[in-house]
Formats: structure tokens, sequence, C-alpha cells
């Protein structure tokens, strides 16, 4: 299913009550949210990104930056319940780094599973062999599309800093990857 | 793919969305990038019945209770922001005498403060006077209550009053063109004593505590013999 766009107008139309736009962003944004959240090991992602949007709803009126800024709010509440939802699990997602050498899984044949597709849990288990700092960029670049100065913002830390530990993610992933030691 | 003009070349041309090359030309990288993106291109959940009240307009995104709350509350900071101001600016004096005096009174009846009124002579906060070093009376010179005493020394209080030597302030007058907070000569008979000894040394020079009183209108007089 393709992405819908978001448009600023579309945003101002909410924050006058359009109920019509008010679906058109819940239609744009929800399906990133509820990708982000299950590339995250959220066992309910469905339920959390129902709750998510329960939250952003209200605040659209009060949101500056247009669409840009509700994705970006979007994606700071969703990020939130996240922590909060693994915090009251007790099951944070493993933060240590990636050593290929202490790994031993392997698959038998890299043409197996060139032209496969990925499930979601080689997606997790791929992603799962990252930092969490690095992995939680990696999501919001790529799954919520949103910018280095975005991510930046919701993670709290500088712009500069995101775009190394994207650097850094991708070159973790790169190796994990081309090593062939992540199991189908 | 990403909308943004992307910073990290490797992040931008292996995630090209829609332009990305075809599969049989991509690394794995390129592809687990792409695997990742479809995680977020999929049917949105079905909402939850809150959810969907908010998005059918069922319930408002702002009720009314919660726009009054918020207006009550504004308006509040506002209001608090504005006393604040007012009492710092009372506590500086930097009110017009009318509205200090408004204040002060109001945060004399309301608080265990006090703030100056800005009446005109009105000593608010009294200075202690140093002794200068030039001064070689005993303790309790010119800058001391006692050193209206002095006047006694000196041309006589009363015949010399308003013409003393540089027509200093005399003691226990409002000296003209001070302001309140300056509260240095008259209540403690600093300048008016101490001008009021001088003239009677004949020294026509002013003490430290002289220069203290300098400010007054009286004492303005005085700044040629300096």
């Amino acid at each position: 299913m393709p992405r819908a766009e978001l448009t600023d107008a579309v945003v101002a139309a909410a924050a006058a009550g359009d109920t019509d736009a008010l679906g058109a962003i819940y239609a744009a944004l929800a399906p990133a949210v509820l990708g982000y959240l299950r590339a995250r090991s959220i066992d309910d992602a469905e339920g959390v990104t129902n709750d998510v949007f329960v939250k952003l709803l209200p605040q659209i009126p009060n949101v500056r930056g247009g669409a840009d800024g509700v994705r970006k709010l979007t994606f700071t509440i969703a990020r939130a319940r996240m922590i909060d939802h693994l915090r009251a699990l007790g099951r944070g997602a493993p933060t240590i780094a990636y050593e290929p050498d202490a790994d031993r899984r392997s698959v038998p044949s890299a043409e197996d599973d060139a032209h496969a597709a990925l499930s979601l849990a080689r997606v997790r288990a791929v992603l799962d062999l990252l930092p969490d700092d690095q992995r939680d960029v990696l999501l919001l670049r790529v799954v919520a599309d949103l910018s280095l100065e975005q991510v930046a913002q919701i993670i709290g830390r500088s712009t500069g800093a995101v775009k190394q530990l994207q650097r850094r993610g991708m070159v973790a992933l790169r190796a994990a990857l081309e090593e062939r030691r992540v199991t189908l | 793919m990403s909308r943004h003009s992307d910073e990290d070349e490797e992040m931008s041309t292996q995630v090209a969305g829609p332009n990305a090359p075809a599969p049989d030309d991509q690394d794995d990288v390129a592809r687990f990038l792409l695997e990742l993106r479809a995680l977020g291109e999929v049917d949105p959940p079905t909402p939850s019945r809150e959810l969907a009240a908010l998005l059918g307009g069922a319930t408002p995104l702002f009720s009314q209770r919660r726009a009054m709350r918020r207006i009550v509350l504004r308006s509040g900071i506002v209001a608090a922001a504005i006393v604040a101001a007012l009492i710092v600016a009372a506590a500086h004096q930097g009110l017009p005498q009318p509205a200090q005096r408004v204040v002060s009174n109001v945060v004399d009846v309301l608080t265990p403060f006090d703030l100056p009124r800005g009446d005109v002579g009105v000593p608010l906060t009294p200075t202690t006077p140093t002794p200068s070093p030039s001064d070689d009376r005993p303790a309790g010179g010119p800058g001391s209550g006692e050193s209206s005493e002095p006047g006694d020394d000196g041309p006589s209080d009363e015949p010399s009053r308003g013409a003393g030597p540089d027509d200093g302030p005399s003691a226990g007058e409002p000296s003209e063109g001070s302001s309140g907070s300056w509260g240095g000569p008259d209540n403690n008979g600093g300048p008016g004593g101490g001008w009021g000894d001088d003239g009677g040394s004949g020294s026509g020079e002013p003490s430290g505590d002289g220069y203290s009183g300098a400010p007054t209108g009286g004492s303005n007089e005085s700044g040629g013999d300096w």
C-alpha cells in the first residue's frame, strides 16, 4: 500500500475540525506508526498505535509546522509510548553492540535468500543486532520518513550526532548482512 | 524515497523508494532498508472506539471546559506577570508616585513586606554614613543622630537655618531634589549638621559626610567650593 501524502492544507483543515482531514492524517501516519512499533517488537502494536492517535488528535490545533510538525509530534508520541510499553513489560530491546566474531548464527546459502522477501521476524533479528540508539535512528529515518533534524529533535540529540548514529547503524547493518550471519 | 534532502548519500541512494534500482541490482543493505520501509506501508489498524469517536467528530478535539480552563490559566499567568512586574518596579521606585503609593499600600496590607512609598523627602532606606578619615570628630559625628547637636556649636540652629554657609540643608528638613530613596542626609542630621559644623568652623570644606549629602538641593551650591 503506497504511503498517503500528508499536506499542510490537510493539517490546517484538521485543526479546524474537519473530520475528513483527521481521517486523512490517520491514514497517512498510522501505517508508519504501526510499522515503527512492530519493528520495535511491540506486542500490541495496533493498540499502541490507537493510543498514539488518541493522544495526537486533540493536539492537532496547537501543532506548528504543518504536516512536518504533525509527523514529528506523531513519532515523538509513538516513541514515548514505545518506551513506556517496553518499560512496563520489563524487557527493553537489547542495547549491546554487535560483535560478528561472537555471533554463531548463519544461513545455509546466500542464494537461498537473495530474492526472498524479508519477514518481520528477520527485520527484527537484524535490528536487534544494532545498538538501541542506532536502531531508533534508522527506524525513524526509514519507516517514519523523518529528516535528520526531526529525528534529532525527537530523540533529543544534535543533528550531527544523529548523522553519526545513522552512519554507524548503516555500517553495522552492512556488516551483519554481508557476513550472512542472520538466519531467516 | 525520502521527502528530505538527505545528506547521507548512502541512505538516500539505498533507500530510494519508488526510484530504487531493481532488486537484482541492490545489495543486501538496500534490500533490507526497502523491506524496513515496507513495514510502514501497510493498512492502518482499525481505530478503537475512543479513536473512532475522535476521528468521527463525536468527541470534539477541544471541549468547552478545556478551552475555558486554558483561557483562565493563560489569564492568570499574564496577571501574575503584571503584578510581579509592578512589585519589582515599585521596589525600585520606578513607578509614578500615585501608582507607587497604591502598590506600596497594597503590598503593605497584603504582605509583611514594606515597599517605598515614593514620598518626596522621606527617606525610605536610611543609610549609615561612614565617618571619613578626615573627620576627626569622635564617633557619633555628623552622620549619626547626635550630629544634629553640632548645630549648636556652629551657627545656631534657628538663625542659621537656611543661612548657613552654602545654604546647606538644615537638620530634619527634607532636602529639595532628593529622591525618597536617597536616605542620607536629613533625618540623621548628617549633612545638615555637618554643614552647620563646617560652617561653624569656617573651613568651608565638606567632609566626607558633607559629600554624602551633596546630592541635596542645598548642597548643590556648595559645589563651587569643592
